[in-house]
């Protein structure tokens, strides 16, 4: 008998207990992009506008094949994501509730570009920004994808909050129209 | 247990504990509903897991996640030296992101036997396996260290100068683990997760140690408990909500990475092959007994950074992978009355534990069940003789002379049930005041 | 039910509560011939020792249909939830804690002032919180006028444990020194509570630590409230 069979014939059949439905999760109150941005505060990461791009001038970036190249000038790209300073990617969603980001694996779409750069600027379009997880995961694509929520923190030595200890320690998020 | 383990641990579970309890206000207007329903959708899960563990096996099979099944540690630990011999050469790196469920069954053991290099890349887990310890704790598994153990560990492994700064120390441990994620063949992760109705593996983390290490190397093997699967994609908020909130006090983790296929060929990156390896290891053996409620388990810790017993002893105590509460119900359901039943000891029965569990698993009422089964299987008994204590409270007479001398039996030498372990900490009980039998009967 | 350790040990506890029914109307039996509910041999996991007093125990109260009240919580949930594990399928015990009983079955909404009023430290037992009692020691007391000093991680057990204090004595004994440490912190000098076995293990702890620190049950407090001719009126019933 192979352990597929084993296991299965052990656990055996349902007694028909019922699914409940999911959780309905909570509804929230007020613009969400203002929720957006206050939460994404709390989590250690924070709005930018373009301008703000520009003090990055030289840096070395690795970015998606799909970001605006207005977005990129003066800024140096690299092919190679471990060196990079920088990774700019879109972001699909932009959640309100938690001040969250989705994003998924896709053509031009690379999964490192948002986790292996000491810094991550995600561009969001405000018109995607829904309000929960619950609305979230209704959305998720048929792919490998990621909820991002802040900078990469540990916690591991006495409590002290790091960020930044295996992805990026700081998270920008630049929203456009 | 030294005292300076005392106050880190006591200091990061209590810290632990306060952060739960106000996120989870914040985040549920009735947590305890919200609990109530996780543990429904749980019970929903055991009741149906033949069911769903093949629905779940059809989806990942569909999307290219190659699926086994390990009856055993000894199978899954075969299972996934034969994926990395298969792909890796002799001495090859294999990036370790935390998983309980490699804890359980000592694959870096195995691994190290067959001749590979596992890195443990969680910082916490990284700081084990270099002082070659073992966790602590389900979440924080060095909650029992402090910077300063921390400090010489890393001066002695050369990871960089002399510091006892936290975020000093993490910066050396990022630059010596970048190597490893860059040169690693194999990623194993654990599975928090997995959807029955899509075959998708979530893994939830703050560090980004477990996205790098499944993503980076070409091959991603993921270790699963079997009752981790979950029926809808929908149920994923709510778990999510509730593991983020007992764990640690956050209200969403900062990753929820959600696999569900190896690289496509129109995406530029990620592994090549994803392997499912779905653990079994007792838990279908469990699933029909009186501990059946335990494998709602969401492994958060929360019970653990509540316990009073486990925050003054800390998790090496108890001398298994699961500590605390919940180690003390499912090391001895997984692996046994006779090798693990005197853990059902370790408790005062205080009843925190369950008033903490997102999934409301009766932990003392179990704790209970396996003191009765460890009685009649001979195990860790104490010497306090109960049949006697039994026919003199079936006897009213005996009773009650028993308890008129008392307090010569305070006075003497003679045995005493309560002299032994008892005394050494504290004074022995004696009579305050009147005698309740001899008010009643002189009253008017 | 007067309970094992009141036998043996709190006789004032049980004459209070016994005081304290009476007080809001109660006729209170009491059959000589109980002993304890089986609990210590129940935790210790010999359950057969156990089942042979629960037997013993609704042999004696059913004699009665009067409601069984037990001025300690660990007790009540033996005799409701433990008895429920003993014996599958049978109807559960009904029983109540004093101060629940007092509360939500003679609906007492007011207690007799103790002057002048005691500044305590309430300490909820664990079993308390296994059947759910929430603070009603605790309404009671500030219905008599006690106050009540508020002291740190109040939710965490004293250590005592039952037999856990006997198997694993050093760390009950620590986790009760956290405790004690806590309340003295708090500038309290009297701890109240309602169950004998964190007062005994208390207890045993202050003396041996020669802590300024006194230890009394809720229901001692209560009694002593109690107008002195009142007490003189009531006659035994059982």
């Amino acid at each position: 008998m192979s352990d597929r069979e084993r296991i299965l014939s052990v656990i055996g059949g349902s007694t028909g207990v019922a699914l409940p439905s999911p959780w309905p999760g909570p509804s929230l109150e007020g613009a969400l992009e203002n929720r957006f941005e206050s939460e994404l505060k709390t989590l250690g990461a924070e709005l930018v506008t373009a301008d703000r791009l520009k003090e990055l001038a030289g840096a070395s970036v690795f970015a998606d094949s799909d970001v605006p190249e207005p977005l990129l000038r003066g800024l140096v790209r690299t092919e190679d994501v471990w060196s990079a300073d920088l990774g700019i990617t879109l972001a699909d969603y932009g959640i309100a509730d938690t001040g969250s980001l989705l994003l998924t694996a896709g053509p031009g779409r690379n999964r490192l570009a948002s986790l292996a750069p000491p810094h991550h600027i995600a561009v969001l379009s405000r018109t995607r920004i829904l309000d929960t997880a619950e609305a979230a995961i209704e959305v998720l694509p048929s792919r490998t994808a990621v909820i991002v929520s802040g900078p990469s923190r540990t916690a591991d030595i006495e409590g002290v909050i790091v960020r930044g200890i295996h992805g990026p320690r700081r998270l920008w998020v630049l929203l456009t129209d | 247990m030294a005292q300076s383990t005392t106050d880190s641990v006591r200091r990061a579970t209590t810290g632990a504990s306060n952060a739960r309890v106000a996120t989870l206000d914040r985040t549920f207007k009735d947590p305890g509903s919200a609990r109530h329903h996780a543990a429904a959708i749980k019970d929903y899960v055991l009741d149906h897991l033949g069911e769903l563990l093949q629905q779940l096996e059809a989806n990942c099979t569909s999307h290219g996640i190659r699926v086994h099944w390990a009856v055993d540690s000894a199978s899954a630990n075969e299972i996934i030296v034969g994926i990395c011999r298969s792909a890796a050469p002799d001495g090859a790196i294999v990036a370790k992101a935390k998983s309980m469920a490699t804890e359980e069954i000592h694959l870096n053991h195995h691994l190290e036997a067959a001749g590979f290099t596992p890195v443990e890349t969680d910082l916490g887990e990284f700081i084990v396996q270099i002082d070659h310890d073992t966790p602590s704790h389900i979440v924080a598994p060095i909650i029992h260290k402090n910077r300063f153990d921390i400090a010489k560990s890393f001066e002695r492994e050369k990871l960089g100068p002399y510091t006892e700064v936290p975020e000093e120390l993490a910066m050396q441990a990022r630059g010596h683990l970048r190597e490893s994620f860059k040169s690693a063949t194999i990623g194993v992760s654990g599975v928090n997760f997995a959807v029955a109705e899509t075959g998708r593996l979530v893994i939830v983390e703050n560090e980004g140690n477990n996205r790098l290490s499944t993503t980076a190397p070409r091959i991603h093997i993921a270790v699963m408990g079997i009752e981790k699967v979950l029926p809808r994609e929908a149920d994923l908020p709510l778990f999510l909500r509730l593991i983020a909130g007992s764990a640690t006090g956050q209200r969403a983790t900062t990753y929820m990475h959600g696999v569900l296929a190896p690289r496509r060929s129109d995406e530029p990156d990620g592994p090549d092959e994803v392997h499912l390896v779905l653990l079994d290891n007792g838990r279908s053996a469990v699933l029909h007994g009186d501990y059946r409620e335990i494998l709602r388990c969401i492994r958060c810790g929360a019970c653990q950074n509540t316990c009073p017993v486990y925050r003054q002893t800390s998790g090496h105590a108890y001398g298994h992978v699961y500590s605390g509460p919940i180690g003390a119900v499912l090391a001895p359901a997984l692996e046994g009355i006779t090798a693990m039943g005197h853990l059902a000891k370790s408790s005062s029965l205080c009843g925190a534990c369950e008033e903490v569990c997102p999934v409301q698993i009766p932990i003392p009422r179990m704790l209970l069940q396996l003191r009765d089964e460890a009685f009649r299987a001979g195990v860790a008994r104490d010497s306090a003789p109960w049949s006697v204590y039994a026919f003199g409270a079936t006897h009213p007479s005996t009773w009650r002379a028993g308890l008129k001398m008392l307090p010569l039996a305070e006075a003497t030498p003679v045995p005493h049930p309560l002299k032994s372990g008892w005394g050494e900490f504290r004074e022995l009980p004696h009579r305050r005041g009147r005698h309740f039998r001899a008010w009643w009967a002189d009253r008017p | 039910m007067l309970t094992c350790l009141c036998d043996a040990f709190f006789g004032e506890v049980g004459i209070a509560a016994v005081r304290m029914l009476e007080h809001v109307g109660c006729t209170v039996e009491f059959n000589n011939a109980q002993t304890c509910c089986g609990q210590p041999p129940y935790n210790a996991g010999d359950w057969d020792s156990a089942r042979k007093i629960a037997d013993h125990a609704k042999r004696v109260f059913a004699g009665s249909d009067a409601p069984i009240v037990c001025a300690s919580a660990s007790c009540t949930a033996m005799l409701r939830e433990g008895y429920a594990l003993l014996y599958p399928g049978e109807p559960h015990v009904q029983a109540y804690e004093l101060s629940e009983f007092l509360l939500t079955k003679m609906n007492v909404t007011e207690w007799p002032l103790l002057d002048p009023a005691p500044k305590v430290a309430f300490h909820r037992s664990c079993h308390g919180r296994g059947i759910h009692l929430g603070d009603s020691a605790e309404r009671l007391l500030q219905m008599a006028g006690v106050q009540l000093i508020e002291f740190g991680a109040t939710d965490q057990c004293c250590g005592f444990g039952g037999a856990f204090s006997v198997t694993h004595p050093k760390v009950s004994g620590e986790i009760g020194m956290e405790k004690l440490n806590r309340i003295r912190e708090s500038g309290a000098t009297e701890i109240v509570s309602g169950d004998m076995g964190c007062l005994m293990h208390l207890g045993g702890l202050i003396e041996k630590q020669n802590l300024m620190l006194r230890t009394r049950h809720y229901a001692e407090l209560l009694a002593e409230a109690i107008p002195a001719k009142e007490a003189k009126l009531a006659t035994p019933a059982g």
